[in-house]
């Protein structure tokens, strides 16, 4: 900065026994003054880019339970867990996505109604505070995750259902459910595959929707859903390799499942000690796990985080950072009576003219029927009884 | 009897059904194998009990007379513990009456003896049966008037040099009895799989087809085509070309033609191969060698003469068989090449076109370029020069200052066009059009000049300069118009360079062309004090004017609310305030961050719209934390009592009268009423006058709007006082304009960056939908794009017409559109390309229906190849 203060001054004094010297020269100074700003402001730029934080300005979280069905109680209560810390550690419901596929605190087996809990102790019930559910029941599909973070959504959907993330934001995704190699079940009726995961973080980097996404996975094989990604800055942990299954952690026999899953609960044993303001990194949070106590190995790739796990916090992640400023001053409007009117509005009418439709909107050679991917699997059973029949019939007419 | 009659042994087959297999093949005879004795010594095909579940005699013989079917039956035993019916016969006679009963229950004229073991060539057994054959044929022409086929079959004899000797043995026998044989059948192979039967001329042409053990192999891959037993599962893929066994077989039966020349009563030799089992492989190849063979054989040929005249429509239309068969393949190759020219013309564009997935063409190359090429808007930037006292020379100003301000700018980021203004009257302000006010001649105390800046978009120059001196005058103002629009060139470069974020960038929300603006009263305490607020009247006074002096940028959706109970999740510290010795409660600058209860004050804004929401929020503190103060860095009160949120909002505190409280919570718990109705408190709009001014500062922080002012121009016009006029709706025109242009550049770019992103998602997935809605969007925003850029390209024509809209709000708002646009088409709700759907996935969905069509088509066609293949070598040996 020294040089920089340095420059400005050397043009300015330069400036001042020339100020009467000539246009020619007073745009010379101001060249100089310009390439002064941009200099600094290259400079400064450089300084902030070395510096060793995260840079993101705002934390989110997709927390999501696949399973329905009362057995599963643990993957809901994993993913309420989940949302317990990331609250109290400040992440704000309005940033939280929460899909939970079962509501089980409502279902008639449950020993203790409206209640979640995730250890046979029942000291905390997760259920019972002030729990908002994004997406809850049969609203938990493979669509509407890949809807969530895409950010294509119809239009009605409100913005509490959202992922609006920028390239600021810090992106915690928990996963919890029934899965096998490459694929995670959604509600017994469909499942989601590792590329799928990897496609939607593709297209979140794409459009700039993170700065950072730490993926978490717990469920069998589930080091064999994040083997995909391959968009930077993302860290991925899982709950075992490919090839094991989990484990879940122990039975509460009065509500007669088992409670909470042996990967989240090792989470949760460092997670739940941890402070806003804590310092702790991803590296120590690694650190904990015990594939002893998991009965699996758990998975961390950390490939595509250049920053690396010794420089990330753990609240980077489950924790919601918020920049504040102070504001000293109050903007002092003049005390003129006249207000002065606002500029006319342009409206610019984006409408394509027929002639530019005809250009530009040239039509395609063939005029195909659009078939959403679903409907492939439809086509299957129309191709094979049609193949059947005009087999049937050159049979029969050959016979 | 026909060319085949599949020999179907019930024993091994007890789920066999006559009526079935005659509709399949069109066979219009059968031999019924394994009639042996029960234990009861009845003749039965009940030999093993566990085989046949219901009772098989009766059920045939129905059958047989009610599908009208010849029927032959073989009697005879294949091992030791099945009781061959001599064996319960103690006289030729009565086992002739055994013989006969089977044979007339099935109306039968056909009787096949089986030699096929030990047992059964027991000599004084063979001798019975020879016996009681010579008895039934005798008896049948007495008692049925018709002649009885008798055939013998032999399968356990080795039959490579002719048949043994207890096979001639039992030739011998019969012969001796008198019997006559109408054919020796003789098995090539045990077991037997498939026997097709070859018969020497004789009045009687036989031949026949045994199907034996056929349940194991599976029955219904065998199709018999217009009579002649075509076995389309496995024969005719059975590849072995033994060239051996069609040799092996005319040699066997030559020799079993020689040895049966010394029997007169035997009329021919009926040979058995059997195909595609173990050892002698026989193949169909093989047995048309076979018959074109014996068809040369004066003894050994198919008579097919219908004599014996069955002709239940089938044989009527018989021809030689080997002309049938050759008929056949040319049959099989005319359906294969059939299904197959069906599978692909049909199937593969129905398939193809009914999975296709729909990707309207978007225009690619066009969006790369825009993208790959360095952004070049200039904004063509009208500026007035007017002499407000003096004459001075403003043409000859005007000039010189169009060139020096071009030659600063040097074409990049502004063009100005420099007129002189000699008319008094005001003209209107638009963006893109400034005034030049220079005074002339005028000095200040210290003998200089000064500059001022007026809210609407106007300048002045007040310069110690003699009006005459012209190139000062330009000097000076090339300072001041060059310093207005300096540090905007930055701006420029920043958003183009696209890489650093500073902070501004963390404050500024991200543009959208419509925001919710929420005003929020925070009450912590209604217990003890109501408070509520003149929102409605505030906003009139303090905010609307700001909010429609951006409104070519945006468009607010003003709402307002009182929380109740809002309290903080931080406990604030307790010091003195000093004054009187008051306690007051402060808040760092590092509780801050927490100062936002966002588990319990719902902000949201509206759940209809999807508007981005900026907060603004007046905190009244509970009765037990006021007054409550925000402590700056600098360890002082901050006067605004307040802070902001980037991207989010601001917060002010503010402070509630002092009163006593209206309730006491003593410390068990109970609350003591001192008043039963808490005070109101009702904040008017002059009340709010601070809270709404830093509301508008936060706004502009927010908005990210940047006060233009003469910092370059200060140090180059050392001496020169300058003035800035302040808004009176919170904005300045000069700022407005700054705001507008910046936010055009960069919508301007976003808008290309989307679409670029755009382009290369849909390039990498290819199983994405593309509409053709997305595509009209895409090119609705290119043509935005493309209208803004023309716009500030470095040769637009100027409009001079104030009339018209300025030139930079045309652009902003075409920008707009191209960000909406281009946001809509990015985020539009059918670009969920929902699954990854791999080829193996693919391939595993259809394998049901390739696998089953496809085996045999492919199979059949590699035969046919081969076929062709073979011949064609044939063909070449033949002419060598």
């Amino acid at each position: 900065m020294n040089f920089l203060n340095w420059l400005v001054l050397v043009l300015g004094a330069a400036s001042a026994t020339n100020a009467a010297g000539g246009a020619i020269r007073v745009v010379e100074d101001m060249r100089g003054l310009d390439r002064a700003a941009l200099a600094a402001d290259f400079l400064s730029a450089g300084a902030g880019s070395s510096g060793g934080g995260s840079g993101h300005t705002n934390n989110w979280a997709v927390l999501v339970c696949t399973s329905r069905f009362w057995f599963n109680y643990r993957h809901i209560a994993n993913t309420l867990s989940m949302y317990r810390t990331v609250k109290r550690l400040g992440i704000p419901d309005s940033n939280i996505i929460l899909m939970l596929a079962d509501d089980v605190a409502c279902n008639p087996r449950n020993h203790f109604p409206a209640t979640v809990y995730n250890n046979a102790g029942r000291y905390l019930d997760l259920y019972g505070s002030n729990i908002e559910v994004d997406y809850r029941g049969y609203e938990v599909t493979v669509e509407n995750f890949i809807r969530v973070l895409t950010g294509r959504h119809e239009e009605h959907v409100p913005r509490s259902k959202r992922l609006l993330t920028d390239d600021r934001s810090n992106i915690l995704i928990f996963m919890t459910g029934h899965g096998g190699k490459e694929f995670l079940k959604f509600q017994d009726a469909e499942e989601i595959g590792s590329h799928d995961i990897a496609d939607a973080i593709a297209q979140m980097f794409e459009k700039k929707r993170y700065n950072e996404i730490f993926f978490m996975i717990d469920t069998c094989q589930a080091a064999s859903l994040y083997k995909q990604i391959y968009s930077p800055n993302v860290l991925a942990a899982a709950s075992s390799l490919t090839g094991q299954s989990s484990y879940s952690h122990h039975h509460d026999m009065e509500i007669g499942t088992a409670v909470i899953d042996r990967w989240t609960y090792s989470n949760l044993e460092t997670l739940e000690k941890l402070e806003r303001q804590d310092k702790n990194t991803l590296a120590n949070l690694f650190k904990t796990y015990d594939s002893s106590v998991i009965l699996s190995d758990p998975g961390i790739r950390t490939d595509l985080f250049p920053r690396g796990i010794e420089n990330a916090l753990v609240t980077d992640f489950f924790g919601g950072v918020q920049t504040t400023e102070l504001t000293l001053e109050m903007y002092k409007t003049s005390e003129k009576q006249k207000v002065l009117p606002a500029d006319v509005k342009v409206e610019f009418d984006g409408r394509l003219s027929s002639a530019q439709k005809d250009t530009l909107l040239e039509k395609p050679r063939y005029k195909l029927k659009v078939v959403l991917p679903q409907t492939y699997l439809i086509n299957v059973p129309f191709v094979l009884c049609f193949g059947l029949l005009l087999t049937g019939v050159v049979v029969a007419g050959s016979v | 009897m026909p060319i085949f009659s599949p020999s179907v042994d019930v024993t091994q087959w007890p789920s066999f059904s006559i009526s079935h297999w005659q509709k399949l093949t069109g066979v219009n005879s059968f031999i019924l194998a394994g009639v042996t004795a029960n234990h009861e010594c009845i003749p039965s095909f009940l030999s093993r009990p566990d085989r046949v579940a219901h009772g098989p005699r009766t059920y045939y013989t129905d059958e047989a007379i009610q599908s009208r079917v010849q029927i032959g039956i073989s009697f005879g035993a294949t091992d030791a513990h099945i009781r061959d019916l001599s064996a319960c016969n103690d006289s030729p006679a009565s086992l002739a009456a055994s013989y006969a009963s089977v044979l007339d229950a099935f109306n039968s004229t056909h009787i096949d003896v089986l030699f096929a073991s030990r047992l059964s060539v027991n000599a004084s057994s063979v001798a019975m049966r020879a016996e009681a054959l010579a008895l039934l044929q005798t008896g049948f022409e007495v008692r049925r008037s018709t002649n009885l086929t008798v055939t013998l079959s032999f399968e356990s004899a080795s039959v490579t040099d002719g048949l043994d000797p207890d096979a001639i043995a039992v030739v011998q026998a019969v012969h001796d009895a008198g019997v006559l044989v109408h054919s020796v059948n003789v098995a090539l192979k045990e077991p037997p799989l498939l026997r097709m039967g070859l018969a020497v001329p004789s009045n009687e042409p036989t031949s026949s087809v045994r199907d034996r053990d056929i349940k194991k192999r599976g029955f219904k891959s065998h199709r018999v085509h217009k009579g002649i037993n075509t076995v389309n599962g496995q024969l005719l893929h059975a590849s072995n070309q033994d060239p051996t066994a069609s040799s092996a077989g005319m040699k066997i039966a030559s020799a079993v033609k020689k040895q049966m020349n010394t029997f007169s009563n035997v009329r021919g030799v009926m040979l058995v191969p059997v195909l595609a089992s173990k050892g002698l492989q026989f193949t169909t190849a093989d047995a048309v060698d076979l018959m074109t063979w014996a068809e040369t054989q004066p003894w050994l040929s198919f008579g097919l003469s219908s004599a014996n005249a069955d002709a239940e429509g089938v044989s009527g239309t018989r021809k030689s068989p080997v002309a049938a068969i050759s008929q056949m393949s040319s049959l099989i190759r005319i359906q294969t090449v059939s299904i197959l020219l069906i599978l692909v013309a049909l199937f593969v564009p129905v398939w193809w076109s009914t999975t296709q997935v729909h990707r309207a063409v978007l225009p690619t190359d066009q969006i790369r370029a825009l993208a790959a090429a360095e952004a070049k808007n200039v904004f063509h930037t009208r500026v007035a020069v007017r002499f407000v006292s003096g004459k001075g020379q403003p043409k000859a100003v005007a000039e010189s200052l169009q060139t020096h301000l071009n030659n600063l700018f040097g074409g990049a980021s502004f063009h100005f066009a420099v007129r002189a203004d000699t008319s008094t009257e005001e003209t209107q302000s638009t963006s893109g059009l400034y005034q030049l006010r220079i005074d002339c001649g005028v000095k200040n105390i210290q003998g200089e000049g000064s500059v001022k800046l007026f809210e609407d978009r106007v300048v002045s120059l007040q310069t110690p300069a003699e009006c005459a001196d012209t190139e000062s005058i330009v000097a000076q103002a090339v300072a001041v118009v060059g310093g207005l629009f300096l540090d905007e060139r930055a701006d420029f470069a920043r958003i183009s360079g696209s890489s650093s974020h500073n902070n501004d960038d963390i404050r500024k929300v991200k543009f959208a062309p419509e925001y919710q603006l929420i005003f929020n009263l925070m009450n912590a305490d209604p217990v003890n004090l109501l408070v509520s607020w003149d929102i409605q009247a505030a906003i009139k006074d303090y905010f609307q004017n700001f909010v429609d002096a951006v409104e070519k940028l945006y468009d607010f959706k003003i709402k307002s609310q009182t929380k109740y109970f809002t309290s903080l999740p931080i406990d604030p510290e307790v010091i003195n305030a000093g004054e009187d010795g008051e306690m007051a409660y402060c808040l760092r600058p590092h509780h801050l961050p927490h100062f936002i209860n966002s588990a319990e004050w719902s902000f949201g804004g509206s759940v209809v719209s999807t508007a981005p929401p900026l907060n603004f929020v007046v905190y009244v503190p509970p009765h037990a934390q006021s007054p409550l103060y925000i402590m700056g860095h600098d360890q002082g009160f901050l006067k605004t009592n307040s802070f902001l949120i980037p991207q989010w909002g601001g917060i002010s505190i503010v402070n509630p009268p002092k009163m006593a409280p209206a309730a006491v919570i003593h410390e068990n718990g109970t609350t003591q009423a001192i008043r039963t109705v808490p005070p109101k408190w009702t904040l008017s709009s002059s009340d709010l006058s601070d809270p709404m001014h830093i509301f508008i500062y936060q706004m502009r922080e927010i908005l990210g709007v940047k006060t233009v002012g003469l910092g370059s121009t200060e140090q180059l016009l050392p001496g020169f006082q300058f003035n800035y006029e302040s808004s009176s709706v919170g904005i300045t025109k000069w700022e407005l304009d700054r705001l507008a242009r910046l936010t055009t550049i960069q919508n301007i770019r976003n808008a290309v960056n989307t679409l670029n992103s755009l382009i290369t998602l849909i390039e990498s997935m290819e199983d994405m939908v593309v509409q053709d809605h997305i595509r009209e969007k895409v090119m609705v925003s290119l043509n935005a794009i493309s209208t803004a850029n023309a716009i500030l390209s470095e040769n637009a024509q100027e409009t001079q017409s104030p009339a018209v809209n300025s030139s930079h709000d045309i652009a902003l708002a075409a920008s707009r559109a191209a960000i909406v646009a281009a946001e809509r088409a990015f985020f539009d709700p059918t670009m969920v390309s929902l699954l990854y759907f791999p080829n193996e996935h693919k391939f595993a969905v259809y394998m049901p229906l390739f696998l089953p069509v496809g085996v045999p088509l492919v199979g059949t066609l590699v035969q046919e190849i081969k076929k062709r293949l073979q011949k064609r070598r044939e063909g070449k040996t033949k002419t060598e």
